[in-house]
């Protein structure tokens, strides 16, 4: 594996309120690598979209953030609004959930596409707009010299995904954080759009961030998979590890709790109870409360993420006794 | 069923220790808007002042005292004396007493018809809808100033004639909010629950559409209040509103307008008080429409991180 | 297609719900005098049957009209053409009385858990109103009332609280609570489980199972997850552009499927298994759904079908039976273990 391209150590991301501080992400490290998916998957309220925004530095100026994200020698998070301006866009681009308002309703798409070519490059106006056709023809939009000046609203959602994976890539960015980019499609739309995303990551290196809830989605288009759960990192690993020989029981609940469409069981397991407060969070493991194997030592401390296999962390007091039995 | 009592147990654990209805959180909400209890108590202050101001200074509002007119302010006249010798404390007071007078009844009427024509506007819909929309419009589009003062001028401006034509002008404002909240309410499944549940039109209005809409028409009636001051003032100042001896914030500030170069306070204090009261009501408007929002402040635990 | 479905309601007996060529569709108005310019045509001749404790699940994406005909069973929603029939009685042409009746019978979770329960009033007003609407003397509700919410997994005091102070998947809970409030046969459900987190999904999900047999339910549950309404159908129907292209048992559907379209949805479910998906192949479909405003002619999915003739731009198909055992709406039906990619491939 090739050197890092980012490298997050020790994120934490509070936000302040009346009743104290929300504390949306603790102690979360880990790295991406040139050309490879990871994805970072959690419910509501595990983290995994703070911590996208929290990288582009998209959080409002009173969120207490602490840590370190190193990405091509600088840190992200101690960069001046000049200096992540700079980077947004052109060596780190974000796709996100909403294409109906993620695209600016009375701009023509094309114009929103040479706005992020001409932000970051100094080239003329009709090379911006030889480039936007180029991408959009790229991402599979139909017709694209037509399609460029047309409006969001001529335009339909699944398109309207692929004219925002176009802006995106418009710089050949370093890194792609797509944040649940096909839950508002339609699930044959959804294909056809992790099919441009894969395209388009080949195309040009790219190490993607891939947020998401969405445990198919992840099964396949993900090399390595960081599960998320009440602000922590609870299990990360190449994603056959996590499927197969997760060594984490809420991984592995939530595994055992989806409906699926080829397997035989006729009763989903769910998880009892609800997601902690975050802003009072339970002591010890978050995950206590609805743990199936929880015991004693769970109340008293939060486990680390310890080492149980090669690229393959979990955290977890029990971690060993899941070892035995596989998962699938 | 064992899925169903860890359920149970754990279903307590995210609730407040009292059950809070929706009007008990809109309360706190309010209390907490620091500029809203601002104007609640700058009205009740200045309405107090009104009332009670007058029965410690007696002076009668219209006794003239020429022998000392035009002073300034001093113990015995608080405010000064007038071009005849009127205690002008009294006379702002009772101004003042008039035009917020004159505002809570067109208030309160323009907003009894608001509510009803927007909502069964917004309710029915189509037809109905259609015709009071455009009503609704036209009359947004005719300038209550000259309508007013047109009236005046041919009817007399008895303070409650007056506050009549008001609402009749004014009403639009709250049909145009109760109509909105109300098309979309309709759309709400919950709504669409009691509607399967087999709900009569009358109960769903009552139950599920007009307690909503009370929210949004309460904000509204304040900033109306705000705008019939602004009027009656303005309609006064022009001659056209109170017939002495009786005053108005707004005739006072007509009166005081020729010695302005002299005696500015004179101009000041009645323009001041109008300025006041439209401001707490602003504030007080504000605090409400924050409080009675359900979205501004959800209490969604299901929202993205 | 009327003659077969009638043909099953026969043998078996047992149709608790009929629908008979239901259509329902929605003006498109214009311009200051409001005139029609146009129609969305959300449900286009829908038939099927519903029988005694089954759960009939309906799929499709967007703009298939699933919603629309949930609605229109219940006629929240006025079906422009069409029966729906609840036994021996007419759903489409009650009138109020008789419509408030068989409101009793027939119930509805919706999909939104903030959007389905009125903030301002209290839980148990919300369970208790349709009780109160047809005349259940009080006590007899209260203790209905404790009852529904102790059966759907919260307490008795729970009633005293509001909506707000409750998590979307106790919220729905709330709103099944309050659909069987009157004993219904038959229930409604509009992607009751879309808008929750994943771990209660399941939650939700066997809460509904339990309460079916319980209750002696018929559930018609509409969703767009594929995977979900495998786990709780008996019988599927997967509609697309306001019709119903194939309806049979969930085996046949899911394991041996007739319509390319069918294929082309199932391929592009993902599955939570990382080896079977390095091994599928997708069928990827081109272009996006049509709008329902303008269907295109003959069969509706011709323009994005990849086995498409010229009979199918031309001429629309009925529903039929094929060997499999459901029936499809197509022209060239595939037969059960033949893929789309074999043909497209051919």
């Amino acid at each position: 594996m090739t050197d890092p391209v980012l490298v997050v150590e020790g994120l934490n991301v509070g936000f302040p309120s009346k009743a104290g501080v929300v504390q949306a992400v603790s102690d979360v490290s880990f790295e991406l690598h040139a050309g490879e998916v990871l994805a970072v998957v959690g419910e509501s309220g595990s983290g995994k979209s703070v911590t996208a925004l929290t990288l582009m530095r998209l959080h409002a100026k009173s969120t207490r953030i602490s840590g370190r994200a190193t990405f091509e020698g600088r840190d992200l998070l101690s960069l001046s609004d000049r200096d992540m301006r700079a980077v947004r866009g052109d060596e780190i681009a974000m796709i996100f959930q909403d294409p109906m308002t993620a695209l600016n309703p009375v701009f023509s798409v094309g114009s929103q596409i040479i706005e992020a070519i001409r932000t970051h490059r100094d080239v003329s106006k009709q090379a911006a707009r030889a480039r936007a056709i180029e991408l959009l023809d790229l991402v599979g939009v139909p017709e694209p010299r037509r399609r460029v000046d047309q409006f969001p609203h001529e335009y339909s959602g699944g398109m309207r995904q692929r004219a925002m994976i176009a802006m995106a890539i418009a710089n050949e960015p370093k890194i792609l954080i797509a944040d649940e980019p096909t839950t508002a499609l339609d699930v044959t739309v959804q294909a056809q759009v992790m099919e441009v995303l894969r395209d388009v990551q080949e195309a040009t290196g790219s190490a993607m961030l891939l947020i998401t809830h969405d445990l198919g989605l992840v099964a396949g288009a993900a090399d390595r998979v960081q599960v998320m759960y009440a602000s922590r990192l609870v299990e990360t690993g190449g994603v056959d590890d996590i499927f197969y020989r997760s060594r984490n029981p809420y991984t592995r609940a939530l595994l055992d709790s989806i409906p699926d469409l080829v397997s035989e069981t006729d009763r989903l397991i769910p998880i009892p109870g609800n997601p902690p407060s975050l802003l009072n969070p339970p002591s010890g493991c978050p995950f206590r409360p609805r743990c199936s194997m929880a015991s004693e030592v769970c109340a008293d401390s939060v486990p680390l993420l310890e080492t149980v296999g090669d690229g393959h962390s979990s955290r977890c007091h029990h971690a060993d006794l899941l070892a035995v039995e596989a998962t699938s | 069923m064992s899925t169903v009592d860890q359920s149970s147990a754990n279903a307590l654990e995210g609730l407040a220790e009292k059950p809070k209805s929706f009007g008990r959180l809109a309360w706190e909400r309010f209390i907490h808007h620091r500029l809203a209890i601002l104007g609640l108590f700058g009205l009740i202050l200045i309405t107090l002042g009104f009332i009670v101001g007058p029965m410690i200074n007696d002076y009668p509002f219209d006794k003239p005292d020429v022998l000392n007119r035009l002073q300034g302010p001093s113990r015995e006249h608080w405010f000064g004396t007038d071009e005849i010798g009127r205690d002008l404390f009294v006379r702002t007071a009772r101004g003042g007493r008039y035009s917020l007078a004159i505002g809570l009844l067109s208030a309160v009427t323009a907003t009894a018809i608001g509510t009803i024509i927007g909502s069964l506007a917004g309710y029915f819909g189509r037809a109905v809808d259609a015709v009071i929309a455009q009503v609704i419009n036209l009359f947004l589009v005719v300038p209550a100033l000259i309508v007013l003062s047109v009236f005046a001028l041919n009817f007399g401006s008895n303070w409650w004639r007056l506050s009549i034509v008001l609402a009749g002008l004014l009403w639009v404002r709250i049909a145009r909010v109760a109509r909105g909240v109300v098309l979309s309410i309709k759309e709400q499944e919950y709504v669409m629950a009691a509607r399967a549940a087999g709900a009569s039109h009358l109960r769903i209005i009552t139950r599920h559409i007009l307690p909503n809409v009370v929210g949004a028409v309460t904000v509204e009636i304040t900033l109306l209040l705000g705008s019939v001051i602004v009027l009656e003032s303005t309609l006064s100042f022009l001659g056209l509103g109170v017939r002495p001896p009786d005053t108005s914030l707004g005739r006072l500030v007509a009166d005081a307008k020729g010695n302005i170069d002299n005696d500015p306070l004179r101009v000041l204090t009645p323009g001041l008080v109008i300025v006041m009261i439209v401001l707490c009501v602003n504030f007080l408007g504000d605090g409400l429409r924050d409080a009675l929002d359900p979205r501004a402040r959800s209490e969604r635990t299901g929202s993205d991180d | 297609m009327s003659a077969v479905s009638d043909e099953m309601s026969i043998v078996t007996g047992e149709a608790l719900l009929s629908v008979r060529d239901l259509v329902t569709e929605f003006p498109i108005r214009a311009g200051v005098f409001r005139r029609e310019v146009g129609r969305v045509q959300a449900v286009s001749g829908v038939s099927f049957d519903l029988m005694r404790n089954e759960t009939l699940g309906v799929v499709g994406e967007s703009g298939c009209g699933k919603t629309t005909l949930g609605r229109s069973l219940l006629r929240l929603v006025a079906p422009t053409s069409g029966q729906v029939t609840l036994g021996d009685r007419d759903i489409t042409t009650a009138g109020r009385q008789d419509l408030r009746e068989l409101r009793r019978e027939i119930q509805m979770v919706f999909q939104d858990p903030y959007a389905s329960l009125n903030p301002r009033i209290p839980v148990r007003d919300i369970i208790g109103e349709p009780m109160h609407i047809h005349g259940v003397p009080k006590d007899e509700a209260a203790d209905r009332v404790s009852d529904l919410l102790t059966r759907v997994g919260l307490l008795p005091e729970h009633g005293n609280r509001y909506p707000h102070e409750f998590s979307g998947g106790q919220r729905q809970r709330i709103g099944i609570a309050r659909s069987l409030a009157l004993r219904p046969k038959v229930i409604v459900l509009d992607e009751p489980v879309s808008a929750l987190d994943v771990s209660i999904q399941a939650q939700v999900l066997n809460l509904l199972d339990e309460v079916q047999e319980e209750f002696d339910l018929s559930y018609i549950f509409i969703a767009h997850d594929l995977s979900v309404v495998r786990h709780t159908s008996d019988r599927v129907a997967v509609m697309y552009l306001g019709k119903i292209v194939e309806i049979g048992p969930r085996d046949a559907i899911y394991e041996r499927p007739s319509h390319p379209y069918t294929h082309s949805l199932l391929s592009a479910v993902p599955i939570a298994d990382p080896r079977r998906e390095r091994e599928r192949r997708r069928i990827l479909l081109q272009g996006d759904v049509p709008s329902p405003a303008s269907p295109p002619a003959g069969c509706r999915f011709h323009t994005r079908c990849p086995i498409a003739t010229e009979e199918c731009r031309t001429e629309s198909p009925e529903l039929r039976e094929v060997p499999g055992g459901q029936q499809v709406a197509c022209h060239h039906p595939l037969a059960p273990g033949e893929t789309l990619v074999d043909i497209t491939s051919r």
